[in-house]
């Protein structure tokens, strides 16, 4: 039995007496008889996580060999039902959020063609229905983008293209898409971008993603005709970029949560402004994968300023890197 | 008028797409598939084609490969999923390929890039 996993092994090696489980994903407890805590120990070994073995053990010396192997292969049988289940899963969310792109596109381009006049002219309340149509169609599909996004994420098969990339032309361009969207609210969006700042060798569309997704939240979250400030600069072996806006904040007991997925700071208000909480995972995925770090500093009332960054020496292997980011693991974010 | 074929698997895409580029003042032909696409090129003779590359039957590949053997050669933007790398882009231009666009696209960015390799031709 070499493919034993881990904590079969350790049970094994140390006869440990009682019943071993998972508390939560940090920590495992060992338990007497009695439910009395003997010992608890972190779940630090790669090997706990991946089985997420959350069903009791038992061990006890006194115990038959018989029994010990029957427990064993129970837990086995768990973990591999667990995975295909996970695969499932990931597969499903793959492929309908294929399906559901094609029909978005079919939507989209013929709101766009009566938009422009293509199949006739529209009167200005058409204008208006279609405008609200188109807006809400593009939330869609948005929304299905992050779910593939996030199932690549989890599956570790999110494609990554680093190509030499300018800065300043990266920033002017998403930008200049933005302003467009800050405009209805009389919001201005600044560039203030250090001149020495150097070319990374990144993913742009990526980066741009998550750019965009940061932009999107300050827009949503500021108040009418306020100002939104991008600042990149260099500092040491990185180029860190702050987007800052003046909107309502975030608490700070949710400042490191809001990395989570699908979570919301205020769910009641965030229902308003749109948005499942899937943004900001995938966007901490692709900057830890690029060896950066991202994270929030906040006041509530006052504004936030969001802050990622981006080494000036690219890590080898983007996609190998990736494969290695959890993004349910919250720990390495600052 | 310039000819432009669309080729797409998806009958509610096609027909869009083919309304789209004929607003814009093309003449358009669809195809449903790779065979229903090479069937037709060198009758109809597009100076450009819009290649889907996820379609039942040949693959992308096969399809460029065996155009190779057609009288007419038209500038291919492929409509795809997924992105490409330097290496694998150069590959595709070299197979008569001039551009790409990513799903979901959008229409003034299709339209657009149509207009741009068309109007090279006149120079």
């Amino acid at each position: 039995m070499r493919d034993e996993p881990e904590v079969v092994k350790i049970l094994r090696e140390e006869e440990r007496t009682g019943i071993l489980y998972q508390k939560s994903s940090t920590t495992y407890k060992q338990l007497d008889s009695n439910e009395n805590t003997l010992d608890t120990m972190p779940a630090t070994s790669k090997d706990y996580k991946e089985n997420n073995v959350t069903a009791s053990f038992l061990s006890r010396p006194e115990q038959s060999m018989e029994q010990h192997k029957s427990y064993q292969k129970t837990t086995e049988e768990q973990i591999i039902q667990l995975k295909k289940l996970d695969k499932i899963k990931t597969n499903f969310l793959s492929v309908t959020s294929h399906e559901l792109r094609t029909p978005m596109s079919v939507i989209k381009g013929y709101i766009q063609m009566m938009l422009k006049g293509n199949l006739g002219t529209i009167s200005n309340e058409q204008k208006k229905a279609l405008d609200i149509i188109l807006r809400n169609s593009n939330q869609l599909d948005t929304l299905i983008q992050d779910i593939l996004d996030i199932s690549r994420l989890e599956s570790g098969t999110m494609k990554f293209i680093p190509e030499r990339t300018n800065v300043k032309n990266m920033l002017e361009q998403t930008i200049e898409i933005m302003q467009s969207i800050a405009d209805k609210k009389n919001i201005r969006i600044n560039l203030n971008l250090e001149e020495n700042t150097p070319d990374l060798i990144i993913d742009q569309e990526r980066i741009k993603q998550v750019i965009v997704n940061l932009l999107n939240n300050a827009i949503k979250f500021s108040y009418e005709g306020s100002i939104i400030t991008v600042f990149v600069r260099k500092t040491g072996d990185y180029v860190l970029f702050e987007i800052q806006d003046f909107g309502r904040g975030i608490p700070r007991d949710k400042q490191a949560k809001i990395f989570e997925l699908f979570y919301q700071v205020d769910l009641e208000r965030d229902r308003k402004f749109g948005g499942v909480g899937l943004g900001l995972a995938v966007s901490r995925g692709i900057i830890l994968a690029h060896g950066g770090n991202i994270w929030v500093e906040s006041e509530h009332g006052k504004g936030s300023t969001f802050r990622f960054t981006l080494p000036v020496t690219p890590v080898q292997n983007l996609e190998g890197k990736f494969r290695e980011v959890d993004i349910f693991k919250l720990n390495d974010t600052q | 008028m310039r000819k432009i074929m669309i080729v797409e698997d998806e009958t509610d895409l096609r027909e869009m797409l083919s309304l789209m580029i004929r607003k814009e003042g093309f003449k358009t032909l669809t195809a449903e598939d790779g065979d229903d696409f090479l069937n037709k090129i060198d009758d109809f003779q597009p100076d450009l084609v819009t290649l889907d590359v996820m379609m039942p039957g040949l693959t992308t590949r096969e399809i460029l490969d065996k155009l190779k053997e057609k009288k007419t050669k038209p500038k291919i933007i492929l409509l795809t999923v997924v992105r490409y790398s330097d290496e694998e882009k150069q590959k595709l231009y070299k197979m008569g390929v001039v551009d790409y666009v990513t799903k979901p696209f959008e229409l003034d960015d299709l339209t657009n890039r149509i207009h741009k390799y068309l109007s090279k031709d006149k120079n």
